[in-house]
């Protein structure tokens, strides 16, 4: 490990600036959440909108047992976590957040659903779970980019 | 003449920089975390943590879940505030490198 002397020289500086750097880089890669885990969750709303638009006959029990898995999985997510990222987001992105990307998500379940009930038509359901998927991929990269940006004047 | 920017003496050690630099973009981060990037023992990174927390940098929060006993740590807002003074330092004496060019 490098030792930064009382009065540091530029050069030594400059090094102590790039150490800092690397390391504000570590502590936000063990902090923020991974491109997998962002796809993993959009596959799991997948799973949950062709679940709920499909309404088959094991539908209820399908969803329910998909929203425990969720649950259970998130949970041993968040208890393995070793550091929390700082929660930096202007208004902008705390209202996609919470305001209109569930909006989005729900107007888009209503509407495949009714639309799956008249038509019958089978990639309705297919099609919602695409879209939701799509939509919250989007939506949890975009954050991730801008939470990186914000904290180290950086994109990932 | 030429004005030096002052350092502050409680985070300018190496470790302790390092403890600030891996909590900045952070809430919070697990003991066990801080240990294993910095590559010290428990012993010496709690002497760098008691020094941060006496100077109001830093706080601990302890918790337990399902058994596991778990210590965080969060700098305070004093202490982001001391440590983006201390990088505005570092930078301006790494800038008379290319002013004095």
């Amino acid at each position: 490990m490098a030792i930064f002397p009382d009065d540091p020289t530029p050069d030594e500086a400059t090094r102590a600036l790039t150490s800092i750097e690397r390391m504000k880089q570590f502590g936000l890669s063990k902090g923020l959440y991974s491109r997998w885990f962002a796809a993993a969750v959009s596959s799991w709303s997948a799973a949950m909108a062709v679940a709920t638009v499909y309404d088959g006959p094991l539908a209820t029990w399908s969803v329910a047992t998909l929203l425990i898995a969720g649950l259970m999985a998130l949970g041993a997510w968040r208890h393995r976590a070793v550091a929390r990222v700082r929660a930096v987001h202007g208004t902008a992105e705390a209202f996609a957040i919470v305001v209109a990307a569930p909006l989005v998500m729900l107007g888009l379940g209503l509407f495949a659903a009714q639309a799956f009930d008249a038509s019958r038509q089978w990639w309705i359901p297919s099609a919602s779970g695409a879209v939701a998927a799509l939509v919250l991929f989007t939506v949890l990269e975009l954050l991730r980019h801008s939470t990186r940006r914000r904290v180290t004047g950086r994109p990932s | 003449m030429v004005t030096v920017p002052r350092l502050d003496p409680v985070i300018h050690a190496p470790h302790r920089l390092h403890i600030c630099s891996l909590l900045t973009p952070l809430d919070e981060a697990e003991f066990q975390m801080l240990r294993e990037a910095l590559g010290i023992s428990d012993s010496a990174l709690s002497k760098h943590i008691k020094q941060l927390e006496d100077a109001g940098y830093l706080r601990l929060r302890r918790a337990t879940l399902n058994g596991r006993r778990r210590t965080w740590a969060q700098l305070t807002p004093t202490g982001r505030q001391a440590f983006a003074a201390h990088v505005d330092a570092l930078t301006e004496i790494a800038s008379l490198a290319h002013s004095s060019q």
